[in-house]
Protein backbone atom coordinates (compact mmCIF):
# COMPACT_ATOMS: atom_id res chain seq x y z
CA UNK A 1 0.00 0.00 0.00
CA UNK A 2 2.41 2.37 1.13
CA UNK A 3 4.52 1.06 -1.55
CA UNK A 4 2.57 1.76 -4.04
CA UNK A 5 1.77 5.30 -3.34
CA UNK A 6 5.33 6.14 -3.04
CA UNK A 7 6.59 4.47 -6.11
CA UNK A 8 3.89 6.52 -8.02
CA UNK A 9 4.22 9.84 -6.12
CA UNK A 10 8.34 9.69 -6.04
CA UNK A 11 7.88 8.66 -10.12
CA UNK A 12 5.72 11.81 -10.47
CA UNK A 13 8.40 14.17 -8.87
CA UNK A 14 11.14 16.43 -9.98
CA UNK A 15 12.34 15.73 -6.16
CA UNK A 16 12.09 12.36 -5.28
CA UNK A 17 14.58 12.39 -2.66
CA UNK A 18 12.66 14.59 -0.54
CA UNK A 19 9.33 12.39 -0.62
CA UNK A 20 8.15 11.20 2.46
CA UNK A 21 5.22 8.53 2.79
CA UNK A 22 4.39 8.61 6.33
CA UNK A 23 1.60 6.07 7.76
CA UNK A 24 -1.11 7.03 10.40
CA UNK A 25 -3.79 6.00 11.73
CA UNK A 26 -7.32 8.39 12.10
CA UNK A 27 -9.80 8.56 15.25
CA UNK A 28 -11.46 5.36 13.61
CA UNK A 29 -8.64 3.69 12.99
CA UNK A 30 -8.43 3.73 9.74
CA UNK A 31 -5.40 3.70 7.36
CA UNK A 32 -4.06 7.18 6.63
CA UNK A 33 -1.11 8.10 4.23
CA UNK A 34 0.47 11.06 4.32
CA UNK A 35 2.57 12.55 1.53
CA UNK A 36 5.54 14.80 2.27
CA UNK A 37 6.75 16.65 -0.61
CA UNK A 38 9.22 19.59 -2.20
CA UNK A 39 7.18 22.72 -1.60
CA UNK A 40 7.45 22.83 -5.64
CA UNK A 41 6.10 19.13 -6.20
CA UNK A 42 3.12 19.17 -4.64
CA UNK A 43 1.48 20.38 -6.95
CA UNK A 44 2.28 17.52 -9.39
CA UNK A 45 1.33 15.48 -7.20
CA UNK A 46 -1.95 17.07 -6.83
CA UNK A 47 -2.29 17.87 -10.33
CA UNK A 48 -5.13 20.00 -12.23
CA UNK A 49 -8.53 19.88 -10.77
CA UNK A 50 -6.86 17.08 -8.28
CA UNK A 51 -6.88 14.66 -10.99
CA UNK A 52 -3.61 13.18 -9.95
CA UNK A 53 -4.67 12.44 -6.31
CA UNK A 54 -8.24 11.70 -7.29
CA UNK A 55 -6.56 8.72 -9.14
CA UNK A 56 -4.32 8.09 -6.60
CA UNK A 57 -6.80 7.89 -4.05
CA UNK A 58 -8.95 5.39 -6.21
CA UNK A 59 -6.36 3.13 -6.79
CA UNK A 60 -5.36 3.40 -3.02
CA UNK A 61 -9.17 2.82 -1.91
CA UNK A 62 -9.50 -0.57 -4.58
CA UNK A 63 -6.70 -2.01 -2.70
CA UNK A 64 -7.80 -1.32 0.55
CA UNK A 65 -11.24 -2.35 0.15
CA UNK A 66 -9.56 -5.79 -1.00
CA UNK A 67 -7.64 -6.09 2.41
CA UNK A 68 -10.58 -5.09 4.56
CA UNK A 69 -9.18 -1.24 5.60
CA UNK A 70 -10.15 1.93 5.09
CA UNK A 71 -7.18 4.15 3.13
CA UNK A 72 -6.78 7.93 2.96
CA UNK A 73 -4.26 10.18 1.70
CA UNK A 74 -3.29 13.75 2.52
CA UNK A 75 -0.72 16.05 1.22
CA UNK A 76 1.41 18.39 2.80
CA UNK B 1 23.87 -5.82 -32.57
CA UNK B 2 20.45 -4.74 -34.51
CA UNK B 3 20.71 -1.36 -33.58
CA UNK B 4 23.42 -0.46 -35.92
CA UNK B 5 22.34 1.80 -38.59
CA UNK B 6 24.64 1.96 -41.48
CA UNK B 7 28.37 0.85 -42.22
CA UNK B 8 31.06 1.03 -44.20
CA UNK B 9 32.63 -1.36 -46.44
CA UNK B 10 35.14 -1.69 -49.03
CA UNK B 11 35.80 -3.79 -51.58
CA UNK B 12 37.33 -4.89 -54.89
CA UNK B 13 34.19 -4.14 -57.08
CA UNK B 14 31.14 -2.13 -55.54
CA UNK B 15 28.65 -5.16 -55.57
CA UNK B 16 30.93 -7.16 -53.67
CA UNK B 17 31.06 -4.21 -51.04
CA UNK B 18 27.30 -3.64 -51.11
CA UNK B 19 26.57 -7.48 -50.10
CA UNK B 20 29.35 -7.32 -47.57
CA UNK B 21 28.10 -4.41 -46.07
CA UNK B 22 24.19 -5.84 -46.28
CA UNK B 23 25.34 -9.15 -44.58
CA UNK B 24 26.61 -6.89 -41.90
CA UNK B 25 23.39 -4.85 -41.52
CA UNK B 26 21.00 -8.05 -41.84
CA UNK B 27 18.96 -6.65 -44.23
CA UNK B 28 18.07 -6.92 -47.47
CA UNK B 29 18.95 -4.59 -50.53
CA UNK B 30 15.60 -3.02 -50.79
CA UNK B 31 15.32 -1.67 -47.32
CA UNK B 32 18.70 -0.08 -47.34
CA UNK B 33 19.70 2.76 -48.64
CA UNK B 34 23.53 2.76 -50.60
CA UNK B 35 26.05 5.64 -51.11
CA UNK B 36 29.00 4.95 -53.04
CA UNK B 37 31.59 6.80 -51.63
CA UNK B 38 34.25 5.78 -53.60
CA UNK B 39 34.83 4.07 -56.85
CA UNK B 40 37.41 1.41 -57.52
CA UNK B 41 40.25 2.18 -59.77
CA UNK B 42 41.90 -0.31 -61.06
CA UNK B 43 45.27 1.26 -61.71
CA UNK B 44 47.93 0.15 -63.82
CA UNK B 45 49.73 -3.43 -63.31
CA UNK B 46 48.22 -3.20 -59.78
CA UNK B 47 49.93 -0.11 -59.03
CA UNK B 48 47.54 3.04 -58.32
CA UNK B 49 44.61 0.74 -58.06
CA UNK B 50 41.66 1.13 -55.13
CA UNK B 51 39.09 -0.74 -53.40
CA UNK B 52 35.50 0.22 -53.72
CA UNK B 53 34.13 2.21 -50.59
CA UNK B 54 30.36 2.20 -50.11
CA UNK B 55 28.13 3.17 -47.06
CA UNK B 56 24.62 0.86 -46.60
CA UNK B 57 22.19 3.00 -44.35
CA UNK B 58 18.97 1.57 -43.00
CA UNK B 59 16.29 2.80 -44.54
CA UNK B 60 13.92 5.51 -42.42
CA UNK B 61 11.13 2.95 -41.62
CA UNK B 62 14.00 0.29 -40.61
CA UNK B 63 15.31 2.69 -37.78
CA UNK B 64 11.76 3.89 -36.62
CA UNK B 65 10.92 0.15 -36.07
CA UNK B 66 14.02 -0.08 -34.19
CA UNK B 67 13.42 2.61 -31.81
CA UNK B 68 9.60 1.11 -31.50
CA UNK B 69 10.55 -1.96 -30.32
CA UNK B 70 12.86 -0.24 -27.74
CA UNK B 71 9.87 2.10 -26.68
CA UNK B 72 7.39 -0.89 -26.20
CA UNK B 73 9.56 -2.43 -24.10
CA UNK B 74 9.83 0.89 -22.12
CA UNK B 75 6.46 1.41 -21.78
CA UNK B 76 6.09 -2.74 -20.32
CA UNK B 77 8.78 -1.98 -18.33
CA UNK B 78 6.99 0.93 -16.45
CA UNK B 79 3.80 -0.90 -16.56
CA UNK B 80 4.76 -3.75 -14.60
CA UNK B 81 6.67 -2.02 -11.62
CA UNK B 82 3.61 -0.13 -11.23
CA UNK B 83 1.41 -3.51 -11.54
CA UNK B 84 4.23 -5.19 -9.47
CA UNK B 85 3.15 -2.87 -6.82
CA UNK B 86 -0.54 -1.99 -7.04
CA UNK B 87 -1.65 -5.70 -7.41
CA UNK B 88 0.79 -8.79 -7.81
CA UNK B 89 -2.34 -11.08 -9.13
CA UNK B 90 -2.75 -9.56 -12.73
CA UNK B 91 -0.92 -10.64 -15.56
CA UNK B 92 0.16 -7.92 -18.28
CA UNK B 93 0.74 -8.28 -22.25
CA UNK B 94 1.37 -5.41 -24.22
CA UNK B 95 0.91 -4.99 -27.78
CA UNK B 96 1.26 -1.93 -30.06
CA UNK B 97 -2.06 -0.96 -32.16
CA UNK B 98 -1.75 2.41 -34.55
CA UNK B 99 -0.43 5.22 -32.64
CA UNK B 100 -1.38 3.80 -29.82
CA UNK B 101 -0.17 1.30 -26.87
CA UNK B 102 -2.55 -1.66 -25.87
CA UNK B 103 -1.91 -2.73 -22.27
CA UNK B 104 -3.95 -6.24 -21.83
CA UNK B 105 -4.31 -7.09 -18.29
CA UNK B 106 -5.58 -10.52 -17.26
CA UNK B 107 -6.85 -9.91 -13.61
CA UNK B 108 -8.70 -12.65 -10.96
CA UNK B 109 -11.34 -10.30 -10.62
CA UNK B 110 -12.16 -8.00 -13.58
CA UNK B 111 -15.47 -6.32 -12.25
CA UNK B 112 -13.06 -5.22 -9.18
CA UNK B 113 -10.37 -4.50 -11.19
CA UNK B 114 -12.02 -1.96 -13.81
CA UNK B 115 -14.19 0.03 -11.04
CA UNK B 116 -17.50 1.73 -11.62
CA UNK B 117 -17.67 2.43 -15.08
CA UNK B 118 -14.28 1.87 -15.40
CA UNK B 119 -13.31 4.03 -12.61
CA UNK B 120 -10.12 2.02 -11.40
CA UNK B 121 -8.55 1.17 -14.78
CA UNK B 122 -9.26 4.63 -16.03
CA UNK B 123 -7.28 5.72 -13.05
CA UNK B 124 -3.94 3.30 -13.54
CA UNK B 125 -4.04 4.00 -17.33
CA UNK B 126 -4.04 8.03 -16.30
CA UNK B 127 -1.44 7.48 -13.75
CA UNK B 128 0.59 5.33 -16.28
CA UNK B 129 0.63 7.52 -19.34
CA UNK B 130 1.75 10.34 -16.50
CA UNK B 131 4.77 8.24 -15.19
CA UNK B 132 5.51 7.57 -19.05
CA UNK B 133 5.04 10.67 -19.81
CA UNK B 134 8.02 12.26 -16.88
CA UNK B 135 10.20 8.94 -19.04
CA UNK B 136 9.95 10.73 -21.82
CA UNK B 137 7.45 8.23 -23.52
CA UNK B 138 4.53 10.97 -25.16
CA UNK B 139 2.52 7.72 -26.64
CA UNK B 140 -1.17 7.19 -25.82
CA UNK B 141 -1.75 3.52 -23.63
CA UNK B 142 -5.10 2.03 -23.31
CA UNK B 143 -5.60 -0.45 -20.48
CA UNK B 144 -7.92 -3.12 -21.38
CA UNK B 145 -9.14 -5.54 -18.68
CA UNK B 146 -10.80 -8.65 -20.92
CA UNK B 147 -13.00 -7.14 -23.77
CA UNK B 148 -14.05 -4.47 -21.83
CA UNK B 149 -13.22 -1.34 -23.54
CA UNK B 150 -14.01 -3.02 -26.88
CA UNK B 151 -17.16 -4.52 -25.87
CA UNK B 152 -17.97 -0.95 -24.84
CA UNK B 153 -16.72 0.83 -27.91
CA UNK B 154 -19.17 -1.61 -29.49
CA UNK B 155 -22.15 -0.63 -27.35
CA UNK B 156 -21.42 2.77 -28.43
CA UNK B 157 -20.79 2.83 -31.88
CA UNK B 158 -24.50 0.86 -31.89
CA UNK B 159 -26.23 3.53 -30.03
CA UNK B 160 -24.16 6.52 -32.42
CA UNK B 161 -25.77 5.01 -35.46
CA UNK B 162 -29.21 4.16 -33.80
CA UNK B 163 -29.70 7.90 -32.56
CA UNK B 164 -28.09 9.37 -36.03
CA UNK B 165 -30.83 7.35 -37.83
CA UNK B 166 -33.40 8.92 -35.55
CA UNK B 167 -32.05 12.70 -35.75
CA UNK B 168 -32.14 12.00 -39.23
CA UNK B 169 -35.34 11.62 -39.14
CA UNK B 170 -37.26 13.52 -37.08
CA UNK B 171 -34.47 16.20 -38.20
CA UNK B 172 -34.22 17.58 -34.51
CA UNK B 173 -30.98 17.42 -32.56
CA UNK B 174 -30.44 15.15 -29.72
CA UNK B 175 -27.92 15.30 -26.51
CA UNK B 176 -26.43 12.25 -25.57
CA UNK B 177 -25.49 11.60 -21.79
CA UNK B 178 -22.17 12.53 -20.22
CA UNK B 179 -19.48 10.61 -21.57
CA UNK B 180 -16.01 10.70 -20.84
CA UNK B 181 -13.43 12.17 -23.40
CA UNK B 182 -12.48 8.45 -25.14
CA UNK B 183 -16.16 7.51 -25.25
CA UNK B 184 -17.39 11.32 -27.04
CA UNK B 185 -14.18 10.21 -29.40
CA UNK B 186 -16.10 7.07 -30.39
CA UNK B 187 -18.71 8.72 -30.90
CA UNK B 188 -17.81 11.64 -33.05
CA UNK B 189 -15.44 8.77 -35.11
CA UNK B 190 -18.15 6.56 -35.57
CA UNK B 191 -20.84 9.57 -36.94
CA UNK B 192 -17.91 11.38 -38.69
CA UNK B 193 -18.47 9.82 -42.38
CA UNK B 194 -22.17 10.55 -42.39
CA UNK B 195 -23.37 13.34 -44.27
CA UNK B 196 -26.94 13.54 -43.00
CA UNK B 197 -25.93 14.09 -39.27
CA UNK B 198 -23.09 16.69 -37.52
CA UNK B 199 -21.80 16.42 -34.02
CA UNK B 200 -20.14 18.44 -31.26
CA UNK B 201 -19.43 18.15 -27.36
CA UNK B 202 -20.98 20.71 -24.79
CA UNK B 203 -20.87 21.31 -21.30
CA UNK B 204 -17.87 20.93 -19.01
CA UNK B 205 -15.79 17.86 -18.28
CA UNK B 206 -17.43 15.65 -15.94
CA UNK B 207 -20.43 16.16 -17.80
CA UNK B 208 -19.24 17.06 -21.28
CA UNK B 209 -22.66 15.51 -23.63
CA UNK B 210 -21.80 14.97 -27.22
CA UNK B 211 -25.10 16.70 -29.70
CA UNK B 212 -26.12 14.76 -32.61
CA UNK B 213 -27.76 17.18 -35.15
CA UNK B 214 -29.03 17.08 -38.24
CA UNK B 215 -27.00 17.95 -41.18
CA UNK B 216 -27.31 20.31 -43.85
CA UNK B 217 -30.95 19.67 -45.27
CA UNK B 218 -31.27 19.43 -49.09
CA UNK B 219 -34.46 21.22 -50.59
CA UNK B 220 -36.05 20.09 -47.16
CA UNK B 221 -37.15 23.25 -45.10
CA UNK B 222 -35.79 22.78 -41.58
CA UNK B 223 -38.28 21.76 -39.35
CA UNK B 224 -39.94 24.48 -37.23
CA UNK B 225 -39.34 24.75 -33.86
CA UNK B 226 -41.50 22.90 -31.26
CA UNK B 227 -44.98 25.21 -30.32
CA UNK B 228 -45.74 26.96 -27.95
CA UNK B 229 -48.12 24.62 -26.01
CA UNK B 230 -48.42 27.09 -23.07
CA UNK B 231 -51.90 28.85 -24.29
CA UNK B 232 -53.90 25.86 -25.62
CA UNK B 233 -56.25 24.19 -23.49
CA UNK B 234 -56.27 21.05 -24.36
CA UNK B 235 -56.63 18.44 -21.38
CA UNK B 236 -54.13 17.48 -19.93
CA UNK B 237 -53.04 14.57 -17.68
CA UNK B 238 -52.26 15.71 -13.95
CA UNK B 239 -48.65 15.30 -13.43
CA UNK B 240 -47.47 12.74 -11.30
CA UNK B 241 -44.32 11.21 -11.27
CA UNK B 242 -44.86 7.42 -11.48
CA UNK B 243 -47.29 7.88 -14.26
CA UNK B 244 -45.13 9.91 -16.41
CA UNK B 245 -45.28 8.41 -19.79
CA UNK B 246 -41.58 7.60 -20.93
CA UNK B 247 -40.14 9.55 -24.07
CA UNK B 248 -39.71 8.15 -27.10
CA UNK B 249 -41.06 4.95 -26.13
CA UNK B 250 -38.70 3.25 -23.50
CA UNK B 251 -36.50 6.02 -22.82
CA UNK B 252 -33.68 4.06 -22.61
CA UNK B 253 -31.32 6.49 -24.22
CA UNK B 254 -32.15 9.31 -21.84
CA UNK B 255 -31.01 7.19 -18.84
CA UNK B 256 -28.32 8.86 -16.99
CA UNK B 257 -24.66 7.14 -17.58
CA UNK B 258 -24.80 5.30 -14.36
CA UNK B 259 -26.94 2.63 -15.69
CA UNK B 260 -24.90 2.41 -18.93
CA UNK B 261 -26.17 -1.46 -19.56
CA UNK B 262 -29.21 -0.34 -20.67
CA UNK B 263 -27.52 0.78 -23.87
CA UNK B 264 -27.13 -2.11 -25.25
CA UNK B 265 -30.46 -2.70 -25.91
CA UNK B 266 -29.96 -5.09 -29.26
CA UNK B 267 -29.62 -4.20 -32.51
CA UNK B 268 -32.90 -2.67 -34.08
CA UNK B 269 -35.73 -4.41 -35.39
CA UNK B 270 -36.53 -3.82 -38.92
CA UNK B 271 -39.56 -1.88 -39.53
CA UNK B 272 -41.31 -4.28 -41.64
CA UNK B 273 -40.05 -7.07 -38.99
CA UNK B 274 -42.90 -6.55 -36.47
CA UNK B 275 -46.11 -8.60 -35.28
CA UNK B 276 -49.17 -7.88 -37.08
CA UNK B 277 -52.56 -8.35 -35.99
CA UNK B 278 -54.31 -6.46 -32.63
CA UNK B 279 -51.60 -6.03 -29.73
CA UNK B 280 -52.69 -8.26 -26.82
CA UNK B 281 -54.42 -6.56 -24.50
CA UNK B 282 -52.27 -6.50 -21.33
CA UNK B 283 -54.36 -7.67 -18.18
CA UNK B 284 -52.80 -6.37 -14.86
CA UNK B 285 -54.27 -7.97 -11.24
CA UNK B 286 -56.42 -5.68 -9.22
CA UNK B 287 -54.30 -3.34 -6.76
CA UNK B 288 -54.58 -4.13 -3.19
CA UNK B 289 -55.63 -1.30 -1.28
CA UNK B 290 -54.08 -1.10 2.20
CA UNK B 291 -57.49 -0.37 4.61
CA UNK B 292 -57.03 3.12 5.30
CA UNK B 293 -56.94 4.44 9.05
CA UNK B 294 -60.19 6.67 9.95
CA UNK B 295 -57.95 9.85 10.79
CA UNK B 296 -55.00 9.44 8.33
CA UNK B 297 -54.67 11.91 5.94
CA UNK B 298 -54.42 11.66 2.13
CA UNK B 299 -51.47 12.35 1.30
CA UNK B 300 -50.46 12.63 -1.98
CA UNK B 301 -46.44 12.93 -2.67
CA UNK B 302 -45.95 16.32 -4.68
CA UNK B 303 -42.38 16.66 -6.73
CA UNK B 304 -42.50 20.41 -5.38
CA UNK B 305 -42.45 19.84 -2.04
CA UNK B 306 -39.28 19.86 -0.38
CA UNK B 307 -38.00 16.26 0.58
CA UNK B 308 -38.16 15.06 4.01
CA UNK B 309 -35.07 15.81 5.97
CA UNK B 310 -33.22 12.46 7.03
CA UNK B 311 -30.82 12.55 9.17
CA UNK B 312 -27.87 10.26 8.79
CA UNK B 313 -27.21 7.63 10.30
CA UNK B 314 -24.42 6.38 12.20
CA UNK B 315 -21.03 5.76 10.49
CA UNK B 316 -20.54 1.89 10.53
CA UNK B 317 -18.44 0.39 12.88
CA UNK B 318 -15.85 -1.94 12.69
CA UNK B 319 -14.01 -3.30 9.43
CA UNK B 320 -15.07 -1.98 6.09
CA UNK B 321 -16.72 -3.90 3.31
CA UNK B 322 -19.20 -2.53 0.77
CA UNK B 323 -21.58 -4.98 1.57
CA UNK B 324 -21.88 -2.47 4.89
CA UNK B 325 -21.73 0.76 3.00
CA UNK B 326 -25.03 -0.66 0.71
CA UNK B 327 -26.69 -1.72 4.12
CA UNK B 328 -25.94 2.09 5.48
CA UNK B 329 -27.36 3.18 2.54
CA UNK B 330 -30.57 5.49 3.95
CA UNK B 331 -33.60 5.11 2.35
CA UNK B 332 -35.11 7.93 0.07
CA UNK B 333 -38.76 6.45 0.85
CA UNK B 334 -40.12 8.19 4.28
Amino acid sequence: MKELVEYIVKNLVDHPEQVEIVEAKDEQGNLVLQILAAREDVGKVIGKNGRVIKAIRTLLKNQAARNNILANVTIE
Amino acid sequence: MAEIISVDKSAKTVEEAIIAALEELGISRERALIEVLEEPKSGLFGIGSKHALVRVTRQVEEIEQIEEIKEIDQVEAVARALLARYDDTLRLSVEKKGESYLLDIVSPEPARFIGKHGETVNALQFILSLLLAKQGLHVRCLLDSGDYRSHRERTLKQMARRLADRVSRIRRPYTMPPLPPMERRVIHLALQDRTDVKTHSEGDEPYRKVIIEPGPSEGLAPRPPRQDRSSDDRPRRAYSPQQRAPRYGGGSERRPPDRDRSYDSGPRRPPGDRPTGPRPTEVRPPREERPREEDEPISIPSPMAPSKKWIAPAAPQGPYSPKASLRYRPSRKP
